[in-house]
């Protein structure tokens, strides 16, 4: 069964060149969404497998809106961090959160998702 | 000549007498209580320099200090009623120009109008007691004393060389209203309240108005400053300004039960350490604007750093990663046959991960992500992980310390722990960060070979101005073969 995600990341051409990878990788990318607002609005429209959350939405925390979207209880998902910074660099930070994982940007794919 | 007869009286009681008259190193006389000296002992011409026959022609009003005129034909007063007078003090003028102070003991004489004196030459054990006081008060501003020091120090001295009732250090306060900041006897703070309103005439009002060193007396002086004045029975007082920067600060004064004691010259001294108490206040406050300065500078530059590493991120590094993911897009979608072409796009993602892990080691010296986005228990944590010495951490912090206070205990931490895997021999590291009632514990504590040398190395020099700029405080511990712990403390941070 394909793997459906929603990306959420305030850099639109990540945002696509991200979609375009994972999608051509097998995973359907089933919206994107610029901030923690339009998140909770792709989620309840689409209840995707797997939520990717960027640590930094300008001005809002990554962080917080992964917390938010894994305590809709029922209707929350499972998020996975992701971002330009190393794993080492966050570690601590993901382990403390919310997201069941994260996965560094440039080592996106669908693999590491899985 | 009822006086001339009474002269005659001292003269009649014999030799012995008169050459205790003339050997005394003490100044006695007979004098009318209207202002001439009948008989002085050789003791005059020799404090004074005046004949003896100068000092029974001339009113002896003429010799005495024109500030202490008033004050003096005060005590003649008193004599005239027929009471004595004690420790009664006063400047006279020499013949050379010079000033003596002399204390008096004085009683009526036998006869009606004629009063019996003693003096003694006071000058230098006053100067060496106001010497004395206004060491001691300097000593402490010059050691940077806490202001509240110097204030309980200055009103204790001045109480005491002036033999005043009381003395106080009072600020005038925005409202209009007095704040009494020090004061001896302690009890009259409790007393006065810890702040007064200024609306009659009273010194700290007279003081303020004039921004002049001002002299009161309290007997008919309307107000209600004066009126619990009276209550204690405080009849006068001297005051003067203290004035930091020109601008009036606040008011040192003093207050006495004896009318007499409000001398000019009292308003002199208490001038003298309100000059002090100024001091004290302006350097204060330039050290104070100090920290503050500096701590706006690192504070700055930490902001800079911050905008840096967050540029670089959302900027440069955004636009690599993207451009990689481009390229694995590219890569993936070649058709089998293309190997060639496969294998030189993956040499240059490979290239791209290189430049986005030095860029990464770049950021991470300019400004720590984790720190940042996760406050210093992550930001920490980061660090203990990267430590080539294992690392425990405690952090017992009820809520985000101030930006500037978590990036310092970040960098203490980060340069302790860089110390210890240079230097220490160390097996374990403590790192332990508290709260307490609002300042900030740090220590490193490990279990190396100990002995070193806080002078060395400018990466402990560089964190001494950090701490310093929040006005914090570090210490280092190193004994030989006993492990080193630096412990630095965060002051709670100014409102």
């Amino acid at each position: 069964m394909t793997l459906r995600a929603v990306i959420v990341d305030h850099n639109a051409e990540f945002l696509a060149t991200a979609s375009h990878l994972l999608e051509q990788q097998g995973i359907s990318v089933v919206a994107g969404a610029s901030n923690g607002a339009e998140a909770f609005g792709s989620v309840e429209e689409q209840n995707p497998d797997v939520v990717l959350v960027d640590v930094h939405l300008g001005g809002e925390r990554g962080l917080d809106v992964a917390e938010r979207l894994s305590a809709l209880g029922g209707r929350g998902r499972p998020v996975v961090l992701i971002s330009a910074y190393a794993q080492r660099d966050l570690e601590d930070l993901v382990r403390a959160s919310a997201a069941i994982g994260f996965v560094s940007k440039a080592r996106l794919s669908a693999n590491a998702i899985r | 000549m009822a006086e001339a007869h009474d002269v005659g009286h001292v003269k009649s009681v014999g030799l012995e007498f008169d050459e205790v008259f003339s050997l005394s190193l003490d100044l006695l006389c007979v004098a009318t209580v209207d202002g001439y000296f009948k008989q002085v002992n050789p003791a005059f011409e020799r404090t004074l320099g005046y004949t003896t026959e100068e000092l029974l022609r001339r009113p002896s009003f003429d010799f005495v200090h024109p500030d202490d005129l008033e004050r003096t034909r005060e005590a003649m007063e008193v004599l005239r009623r027929g009471e004595e007078l004690h420790q009664f003090e006063n400047r006279y003028v020499c013949r050379d120009g010079s000033i003596r102070w002399l204390q008096w003991n004085t009683r009526p004489g036998l006869s009606e109008g004629l009063v019996a004196a003693a003096a003694r030459d006071v000058t230098d054990s006053r100067a060496r007691k106001e010497q004395a006081a206004l060491r001691h008060v300097a000593t402490l501003v010059a050691r940077r004393a806490s202001p509240t020091e110097v204030f309980t120090a200055v009103a204790s001295e001045v109480a005491s060389l002036l033999d005043a009732e009381f003395s106080v250090v009072g600020r005038y306060e925005p409202d209009g209203s007095l704040s009494h900041v020090a004061a001896s006897p302690l009890a009259l703070v409790t007393a006065l309240g810890p702040r007064m309103a200024l609306d009659g005439e009273d010194l700290a009002s007279v003081v303020r108005r004039s921004g002049q060193p001002a002299w009161i007396a309290y007997d008919d002086a309307p107000g209600a400053v004066a009126a619990a004045a009276r209550e204690v029975g405080v009849r006068c007082g001297v005051g003067a300004p203290i004035l930091v920067d020109d601008e009036i600060w606040g008011v040192m004064a003093a207050g006495w039960a004896d009318p007499l004691e409000a001398s000019s010259e009292a308003v002199e001294r208490i001038a003298d350490f309100a000059e002090l108490v100024a001091t004290a206040i302006a350097n204060t406050e330039s050290r104070t604007a100090l920290i503050a300065s500096r701590a706006r500078v690192v504070a700055t530059a930490d902001e800079a750093r911050r905008r840096i590493e967050r540029d670089l991120h959302d900027g440069v590094q955004q636009q690599l990663v993207t451009l990689a993911l481009k390229l694995q897009t590219l890569t993936s979608s070649l058709p089998t046959e293309s190997d060639g072409m496969r294998a030189g796009l993956s040499e240059v993602a490979s290239g791209l991960d290189r430049v986005l892990d030095e860029l990464r080691e770049v950021s991470r010296g300019i400004h720590p992500a984790a720190l940042a986005n996760g406050g210093l228990g992550p930001a920490l944590k980061t660090l203990a992980r990267r430590s080539l010495v294992p690392v425990d951490v405690s952090i017992r912090l009820p809520a985000r310390p101030p930006a500037p206070t978590e990036v310092a205990v970040y960098y203490v931490v980060a340069e302790a722990l860089t110390n210890v895997a240079k230097h220490g021999n160390a097996s374990l590291v403590a790192v332990d960060v508290e709260a307490r009632s609002g300042d900030i514990r740090v220590a490193v504590s490990d279990d190396g070979v100990g002995g070193a040398d806080p002078s060395r190395g400018s990466g402990l020099l560089g964190l001494r101005d950090r701490v310093d700029a929040l006005g914090g405080t570090m210490s280092l511990t190193s004994p030989p073969g006993n492990g080193t712990s630096l412990v630095v403390h965060f002051p709670a941070a100014p409102d």
